[in-house]
């Protein structure tokens, strides 16, 4: 975990402070009401919540994979559901929607930005 | 940042002049990311008609037409690639593609323009793939889809602002109202007649591009940067050896600098983008969810995703098999009105019996499968049109991946429920090539249409208004009993194969869900159009040659001749003595013991027994390895109804019941007919398969693994189920 840390923080491109706040990784609902950024693999992030790609780990075909379909440093990102065995994740990022298994998602580095509260309704309440 | 500076005008393309002024018709690709409208724009600017779908990666096979692009000119030749999200050769399709890109490709003349679709709903991630068309130098326009969309979803795109940032023309154009392609084919014929494009204008760190200038000049070829980044940052190093030290020290030299040197190029492409998005489009402030998120919240619900899924399926079939029926039995009539004119017109003899029990049987036996087919393909189409085939994928992903096997391996195994070759053909989108294999190795265990006729026929014979608990229909219960058949060996082949010869670790899924859309109609008509047009080509040669040497094998040698004939005595020596013989029942037989294909019959006989098979139905067998389908045609051969051949005929239905052994016993028993069901649930008799796993895999390897292991496979579950059955005291 630290090592993929190191890496990213070498690689991220001057970007912001939000680095620091490592500790929130283990409080989830600290970052979840707050605002207060940290940083967790995608896997973790709660539904709905706002987030930015910081680092993908590995140099994995699969890597290069994610990074040409968008989730490079620097994209927004957000979990919109889970499948209904908790497996694949879909993802909204660059502004389209991609489905992406645990695993994979854990390879991804994050910083939560926020809630969004419009998409985070999950059950169907009426039809609109 | 400046997008014009850095023109580098055909460095790498000597046949850079206009195209457009000589007699050499314009070349022009069409590229772009899966579910951009690519298809779409290619049906409407050239008339010529393939698949449009909304599952990333359907459009495989490369396309070309005729683009009209002006009255006094030729028109230009339009190649489609396959869809794909970049051009570096992760998978078969971006392979295919790049080679047309560079004019490597067998056949493909370079293109003089590429164009290119973007989806401006999702613009970032389509212009990644401009950025790396830009590297090669060609001209590049941009075709931009979906503007409808956009504004709907209140983006604001100032196409200008797009065009002089990215340094070459936009059109947006709206394929379905055929607005903004004259615009589009001017773009082109300007862009053709100036020869070069704007390259990209992202950079690298100095250190890179140091890097980069010292491997351009070094090639010293005129390859350009495109070469040269390829070279530094491709999966696979330059075969030249001198070339590869080169690229392998200056990999070093950046891998000393940067663990992460190999993603420079994704980051600047994407930096470069965000810029360039920046300037020309306004995003809305708050993005509200739209009419696909709020359709997910029901398709891809934890509870009702699953249902769903299953009350489609469901659906699907008892429509295909309901709707069916009537087209099925009008062909049927038709055909056996067919025979019996056939025979009313010409004197009995040879003659009439090939045209009658041979050609026409044999032919109309399959055609009668084509509304079956026509309406699977009709479906699916719609499923994937429409997107809901990511979400069936989104659904099954965990299931799939239990056995090892990819999400998207679902739409292959959906597709081989109607015929195993589409579906083994759709298993190009899986980029693992192990998983790719597995997939395709256990298609073949889908139920497809041409084993209903078999079923139908056993079920007709000896299952027809059984009822269990006096309601349920014995008749249906074993039909869903032979598909879950099916189901459950591929599950468990799946796992075999994925531990042992194609041990994999479980393949990574980054599968897009696009946005539903309306199926366009006319695209769907075209597609079943096209799936039939292939389907009675082939019932008109593969299966109509069958036809005819089975009833060359079941007729010759003559009986007359008695059995001293040699093999494969010639079809056509004998013919004259016997033309005017009619043949009686007993004739018939007799003549069917000494023929060749009953020699064959006899000769697997003792093999077979075992299954509780006579060596009728072993030439039933032997034929029905050619196409499943071929069985009923063959037993209505055997049983001499001929002109029947459709397999809930009565007087075929009839036949097998009353067929006997020697002995007087029945030949058939309800237990043989389930015996004959699981063996054709379970074995390779399909050549059409055999042919498509030969040339997907490109090995005779893995067709003839297929043939061996399945019809093992069946052998064995045959067995069990007969010898099985008997001892529990069936019949």
């Amino acid at each position: 975990m630290s090592n993929k840390k190191q890496t990213h923080n070498r690689h991220m491109q001057a970007s912001n402070a939000t680095v620091a706040c490592n500790d929130a990784i283990n409080n989830k609902k600290q970052t979840h009401n707050s605002h207060r950024p940290g940083h967790l693999p995608l896997s973790e992030l709660p539904i709905g919540m706002r987030a930015r790609v910081l680092d993908v780990s590995g140099a994995s075909a699969f890597a290069r994979r994610l990074m040409e379909m968008g989730v490079a440093p620097g994209a927004p990102v957000r979990v919109i559901k889970k499948a209904p065995l908790g497996d694949p994740l879909e993802i909204r990022v660059r502004n389209y929607h991609l489905a992406l298994r645990r695993t994979e998602a854990q390879t991804v580095i994050v910083t939560a930005l926020g809630d969004d509260h419009q998409t985070r309704r999950q059950v169907p309440t009426v039809v609109e | 940042m400046s997008t014009t500076v850095e023109t580098t005008p055909g460095l790498d393309r000597p046949q850079a002049e206009p195209a457009a002024h000589d007699n050499r018709p314009l070349v022009v690709a069409l590229a772009g990311n899966p579910n951009a409208g690519k298809t779409s724009l290619f049906n409407c600017l050239t008339g010529l008609r393939q698949k449009v779908a909304n599952y990333p990666g359907v459009t495989v096979e490369r396309k070309e037409g005729q683009w009209a692009l002006a009255d006094d000119s030729p028109p230009a030749r339009l190649i489609d690639l396959p869809g794909l999200y970049s051009l570096d050769a992760a998978s078969i399709d971006e392979q295919i593609a790049r080679d047309v890109i560079m004019g490597r490709a067998a056949g493909v003349p370079a293109p003089d323009v590429i164009v290119t679709v973007v989806d401006a709903t999702n613009l970032e991630r389509n212009l990644y793939l401009v950025t790396q068309l830009l590297e090669y130098g060609r001209p590049v326009v941009i075709a931009l889809t979906m503007m409808d969309l956009a504004e709907q979803r209140r983006f604001e795109i100032d196409t200008e602002k797009l065009a002089g940032a990215l340094g070459i023309p936009v059109v947006p154009v709206v394929a379905s109202q055929r607005r903004g392609l004259n615009e589009l084919a001017t773009a082109v014929r300007q862009a053709a007649a100036h020869g070069t494009s704007a390259s990209a204008g992202w950079r690298l760190s100095e250190a890179t591009e140091r890097e980069l200038a010292a491997l351009i000049d070094a090639a010293g070829n005129g390859a350009g940067r495109s070469a040269a980044l390829q070279d530094l940052y491709g999966e696979e190093l330059p075969g030249d050896p001198g070339r590869r030290n080169l690229v392998l020290a200056a990999r070093q030299r950046l891998a000393a600098a940067d663990p992460n040197w190999w993603r420079e190029p994704m980051l600047a492409r994407y930096r470069w983008i965000e810029s360039i998005v920046a300037r020309a489009v306004r995003a809305p402030s708050e993005e509200r969810p739209h009419t696909t998120e709020r359709i997910d919240r029901w398709a891809t619900h934890k509870v009702f995703g699953p249902i769903i899924l299953l009350l489609v399926l469901l659906l699907v079939f008892q429509t295909i098999f309901s709707w069916a029926q009537m087209p099925m039995n009008l062909i049927d009539r038709g055909f056996g009105t067919l025979a019996d004119q056939t025979r009313a017109l010409l004197p009995p003899g040879l003659l009439a019996d090939l045209l009658a029990d041979g050609v026409i049987a044999g032919v109309g036996g399959v055609l009668v499968f084509l509304p079956q087919i026509l309406l699977l393909f009709f479906f699916i189409g719609i499923l994937e049109d429409t997107g809901y085939m990511s979400r069936a994928a989104f659904l099954l992903d965990r299931l799939m991946r239990g056995v090892g096997l990819h999400g998207k391996a679902f739409v292959p195994l959906l597709s081989g429920f109607a015929c195993a070759i589409p579906g083994i053909m759709a298993t190009r989108t899986i980029e693992n090539p192990r998983d790719r294999l597995a997939t395709i190795m256990i298609v073949p265990f889908m139920s497809c249409s041409a084993r209903l006729p078999v079923y139908t026929l056993m079920i007709a014979a000896f299952f027809a208004d059984r009822k269990l608990f006096g309601f349920l229909s014995v008749g249906a219960l074993l039909i869903v009993a032979m598909y879950l058949l099916g189901i459950t060996v591929a599950v468990c082949v799946a796992w075999v194969l994925k531990h042992t010869i194609l041990k994999a670790p479980p393949p990574p899924l980054v599968m897009e869900m696009p946005p539903y859309r309306m199926p366009n109609l006319l695209n769907l008509w075209q597609t079943m159009w096209s799936r039939a047009r292939l389907f009675i080509r082939r019932a008109g040669t593969v299966i109509l040659a069958i036809s005819i040497v089975l009833w060359a094998l079941m007729n010759f040698p003559r009986s007359q001749t008695k059995q001293d004939a040699p093999m494969s005595a010639g079809a056509a020596q004998p013919a004259e003595h016997d033309t005017a013989r009619t043949a009686t029942g007993a004739d018939k037989g007799a003549q069917l013991r000494n023929s060749l294909a009953g020699r064959a019959g006899h000769a697997i006989e003792p093999l077979i027994a075992p299954l509780g098979f006579d060596w009728k139905m072993g030439v039933a067998l032997i034929a029905s390895f050619a196409a499943r389908e071929v069985l009923v045609s063959t037993l209505s051969i055997i049983y001499n109804v001929g002109a029947d051949a459709e397999a809930d005929s009565p007087s075929l239905i009839e036949a097998v019941r009353n067929a006997r052994r020697p002995d007087g016993s029945p030949a058939w028993t309800p237990l043989v007919a389930v015996s004959m069901m699981v063996f054709f649930v379970l074995a390779c008799q399909c050549m059409s398969t055999v042919a498509v796993v030969r040339r997907e895999t490109n090995s005779w390897r893995w067709p003839l693994l297929m043939v061996v292991y399945m019809t093992v496979l069946a052998y064995t579950a045959s067995l069990i189920t007969f010898q099985g059955g008997r001892l529990l005291g069936f019949q």
